[in-house]
């Protein structure tokens, strides 16, 4: 087959914990794993594109891969967002079943497919945390009107709380958190929060992360690009995809406990949010994920598929598993 | 082979830029067009079956690129600083620091240029639009000190030097716009810049008092009788009344930025706005003058950005071919160690800075020289702080010298380049002093970003 | 003042290409004011109303945005785009006149043309699926910003011809009728 060499703008850091080296592991995958005819160059975000126009890039050809979460697009294919993640949506386990076993890869691909775009499933994070808050936070009160930052449809049931959701500047995340512009943030799982360095500047540190209970990160190909490649390269991707996404994961389950030791040496105050709470979070995602249902048809197929998916894996959960 | 090419490709796109920088077409559209023609070029060789990493569908990504450009919030407080800036050049307070500053300092040798010192440093609120702040002392204070007797290369130099001290003091667009490429908060680096810009006026209060006292022919004192007539009461009520209004609206921006009430683009918000309600003040803010400051701000932060746009098309090509690493990995294997690198940088930035502008050399250059920090493990806040430091002497330093140029703009005939490349010497050497002690004690620009959190 | 009725045409185009530039990039001149305003609005309703609106801040960089690329070709016209004067100082009225002739034909109108056909693109995308912000609460209708990205570009590339025309007249017009300074 003839030599490919694709170009693969990342969303994240290489550097970073689990989610970069997640990638780099998929890279390093493909150039070890027994073929000279393919390989992937790695951008880290900004080299090529900004992270959040992977998709147009990717799309219109002018750069055969990128690597990010699928929720970035949710702006363009609302949709999107169920496949990356959703508030009360299943870990990363569940994920791969649906995904793999339960007709979720195919409605992906079929949701791609009229823009150009070939998604692999490339990535799988544990729970992310729930964030980082200034002040502890017991009832449903102390929501009200505090500035946070808070991405997709987790920032908007927070909105319908009473929170102020706010956009900043990466870079300045942190100065807002540390000077009170705003009162809270979420960015990730507890070793990549670590990096960011919110620990300084915020005490309280909350879970589960309701919003984002596992993620799923994808690999997109341009499709003349993925075409170009034989179909024993498409699978020998594919392959390195599943192999690092099981790398990522795992990497990711066992790194997450040292982070909460080094918090707590930080003065950092671990939280788990009240039941009430949690019952209240669950009940405005239902709502707000049954909206997003409603305004858009590809969403609501999209999402009825993961819910019937659960539904059905639900008794055998149940009984399955201890707790 | 391969590589061969794409190395060969990379040179003649810093030579063909160079040569056409030289030719005077707009810097943005040379940059963006040598990006798109060795595109073409790319395209051209491929075509013929050679192996070439960038064609015109990688100049395409510069509409994404573009794109994240307009949707960032790094860059929105830009235009409002600037809006700022131009807003209080209209509102006339800079005459009455003057004055205030004549009355109060009359008598003192030296009292005017310390005064016009002082004026830069509080002008640093009209946020490094140097132009404006170096003809508005040009215009002000040249005659007044000429008139005053003193030697005409002492007062052009001291205008020239601290008209430049607002592009360093914050807030200052500049440092807008290296908080951008080098990925920082952009309240970290005012807050960076506070103490460095503080020991370079320093330094220059201290040379003006030491250079008057041993040669007082340099600035005679102001006669009193002529102007500053009136007690002292008087004097501290007319300074006081000078020196609040901008010393109000720094301490709104700085302020709201250290204190947390606001992010950046706000506080710059409330500063365009505070400036707007100055001149309303103090003149009666008309429609006129709101357009004029509006088209002012339209067409300074449209030729920042064109040269932003340009440097992002020519990176691009330069990225896809290569061209990056190749800087990256040739300036990391200088045999210096990190602080010989560093200090290679900075003699870099000098000298591009005696040809080029701030802009260009921050478009241009930092994002080049980001990762190379990034590797060394370099203090982030520091080095932008060295390079603030390099580029605010480049409008001291001739041939290309903005300053310069804008104060031989205004100034009075008889006054030309000699008297001002001769005028500025002492305060460049001021500023290399400056550097130095940023260089040694990194405390001074670290120490205030760390002590916040 | 111009010798050939060529030169007279070339000239007219570009003052008529000017007045467009101009007439469009001061209308957009408008959007910082406005903008000034919004930024204080967003700071008054968080104090004093005690909430945010992502709608508000997405509108900061959209006014932004729109601003600074409807500047492109209005500072063009008004010829206030930096150059290195090192040497443009000692050439000739001829001489600059080549410059920016060539510059404008074989370095910005390319640049303009080429990154308003992969505009057109961006926007058509954007337009099909009738993108909106990919915060929940965020702007319908990003398609717009992505059109003024467009529209920018295209008024760039006519910009490109009409300093070309200018430069033309000028090489046309004999050395020794030719008006001091730019017009
Ligand atoms: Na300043
Ligand atoms: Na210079």
């Amino acid at each position: 087959a003839e030599r490919v060499r694709l170009r693969v703008q990342s969303g994240f850091q290489q550097n970073m914990p689990v989610i970069g080296e997640m990638l780099s592991r998929v890279a390093e995958i493909v150039e070890t794993g027994g073929r000279d005819d393919v390989r992937l160059r790695l951008y880290d975000p900004g080299k090529l594109v900004p992270t959040l126009q992977i998709f147009d890039a990717v799309a219109s050809g002018k750069i055969e891969a990128g690597w990010a979460w699928p929720g970035y697009w949710m702006g363009k294919i609302p949709a999107m967002t169920v496949f990356g993640s959703v508030p009360f949506g299943p870990g990363a386990d569940e994920y791969l079943a649906w995904l793999y076993a339960g007709g979720g890869l195919e409605l992906w691909r079929e949701l791609y497919a009229p823009h150009g775009v070939v998604p692999i499933p490339c990535g799988l994070l544990p729970p992310e945390a729930s964030g980082w808050f200034a002040r502890p936070i017991e009832t449903a009160e102390d929501l009200r009107g505090l500035k946070i930052r808070y991405a997709g449809l987790g920032g908007k049931v927070l909105e319908r709380l009473g929170a102020s959701i706010t956009m900043l500047a990466g870079s300045d995340v942190f100065p807002s958190l540390e000077r009170g512009v705003i009162d809270a943030t979420e960015f990730s799982i507890p070793s990549v929060d670590r990096e960011m360095g919110f620990y300084k500047v915020a005490k309280h540190y909350y879970f589960p992360g309701w919003h984002q209970p596992g993620s799923v990160m994808e690999l997109i190909v341009h499709r003349d690009s993925w075409e170009r490649l034989s179909p024993a390269q498409q699978r020998y991707l594919e392959n390195a995809c599943a192999a690092g996404a099981a790398w990522g994961l795992a990497r990711g389950l066992a790194t997450q406990s040292e982070a909460l030791d080094f918090f707590r040496s930080e003065g950092v105050i671990l939280h788990r949010w009240s039941d009430e709470l949690m019952q209240l979070f669950r009940r405005v995602s239902a709502e707000v994920m049954e909206e997003a249902s409603a305004s858009d048809p590809d969403f609501r197929r999209v999402w009825q598929s993961l819910q019937d998916f659960r539904e059905r894996q639900a008794e055998w959960r149940e009984l399955a598993y201890p707790e | 082979m391969e590589l061969d090419l794409n190395l060969v490709l990379v040179l003649a796109m810093f030579g063909s830029f160079v040569v056409l920088l030289a030719s005077g077409y707009p810097v943005a559209w040379v940059l963006a067009g040598v990006g798109v023609l060795f595109a073409l070029i790319g395209e051209g060789l491929g075509a013929l079956g050679y192996w070439v990493d960038a064609d015109l569908l990688t100049v395409g990504l510069l509409v994404e690129r573009l794109y994240g450009t307009m949707s960032s919030y790094n860059l929105v407080p830009l235009p409002l600083f600037i809006f700022m800036g131009h807003m209080l050049d209209r509102s006339g307070i800079a005459g009455d620091l003057l004055r205030a500053m004549q009355s109060a300092l009359a008598g003192v040798s030296g009292g005017l240029a310390l005064g016009v010192t002082l004026i830069g440093l509080l002008l640093a609120a009209s946020t490094g639009i140097i132009g404006a702040s170096v003809a508005l002392l040009g215009t002000l204070a040249l005659p007044a000190m000429l008139e005053d007797g003193y030697q005409p290369e002492f007062a052009v130099g001291t205008v020239a030097a601290a008209g430049c001290l607002g592009i360093l003091v914050p807030p200052s667009i500049m440092l807008v716009l290296m908080a951008d490429q080098m990925r920082l908060a952009v309240g970290d680096l005012f807050l960076g810049a506070v103490l460095p810009g503080l020991v370079l006026s320093g330094l220059y209060l201290v040379y003006i008092l030491l250079a008057t006292r041993l040669r007082p022919g340099l600035a005679p004192p102001a006669r009193r009788g002529e102007r500053g007539e009136g007690s002292p009461a008087r004097i501290s009520w007319q300074l006081a009344r000078a020196l609040v209004p901008p010393l109000a609206l720094i301490l709104a921006v700085l302020g709201s930025i250290f204190a947390g009430i606001a992010s950046p683009s706000e506080a710059a918000g409330v500063g365009a706005a505070g400036a707007a309600a100055l001149a309303l003040w103090r003149r009666g803010l008309d429609r006129e003058t709101l357009r004029d400051v509006s088209r002012r701000t339209a067409r300074t932060t449209a030729f920042i950005f064109a040269i932003l746009t340009g440097a992002s098309c020519f990176s691009v090509v330069l990225r896809a071919l290569g061209g990056d690493e190749v800087i990256e990995s040739a300036v990391t294997s200088l045999p210096f160690g990190p602080t010989g690198i560093v200090l290679f940088l900075m003699a870099l930035v000098f000298a591009l800075g005696f040809f080029l502008d701030w802009i260009e050399i921050t478009l241009i250059v930092l994002p080049l020289v980001y990762p190379i920090t990034q590797a060394l493990g370099v203090d982030p806040i520091w080095f932008t702080l060295l390079v603030a430091v390099c580029l605010q002497t480049s409008f001291l330093t001739p041939p290309v010298g903005p300053a310069l140029f804008y104060l031989q703009g205004v100034a009075p005939p008889g006054i030309g380049l000699p008297q001002l490349y001769r005028g500025v010497l002492p305060f460049v050497f001021l500023q290399l002093i400056g550097l130095a002690i940023l260089f040694a004690w990194p405390e001074l620009a670290t120490m205030l970003p760390q002590w916040a959190y | 003042m111009n010798g050939s009725p060529a030169g007279r045409t070339l000239r007219r185009l570009a003052d008529a290409i000017d007045a467009l530039s101009t007439r469009v990039g001061e209308a957009a001149a408008w959007m910082y004011p406005v903008l000034v305003a919004v930024l204080i609005a967003n700071v008054g309703l968080r104090y004093g109303l005690g909430r945010g609106f992502i709608e508000l801040e997405e509108l900061q960089w959209h006014l932004f945005a729109a601003a600074f690329l409807l500047g492109f070709a209005y500072t063009h016209a008004a010829d206030e785009h930096v150059r290195v004067d090192l040497l443009r100082d000692r050439q000739s009225e001829r001489t600059r006149a080549w410059v920016d002739l060539l510059g404008a034909l074989f370095l910005l109108l390319p640049f303009a043309a080429i990154v308003s056909y992969y505009g057109y693109d961006f926007f058509w995308r954007s337009w099909s699926l009738r993108e909106r912000s990919a915060m929940p609460s965020g702007l319908p209708a990003r398609y717009l910003i992505k059109g003024v990205l467009l529209a920018s570009m295209l008024l760039l590339a006519v910009q490109a011809l009409g300093s070309a025309s200018r430069s033309a007249a000028r090489l046309l017009a004999p050395p020794a009728r030719e008006p001091e300074g730019d017009a």
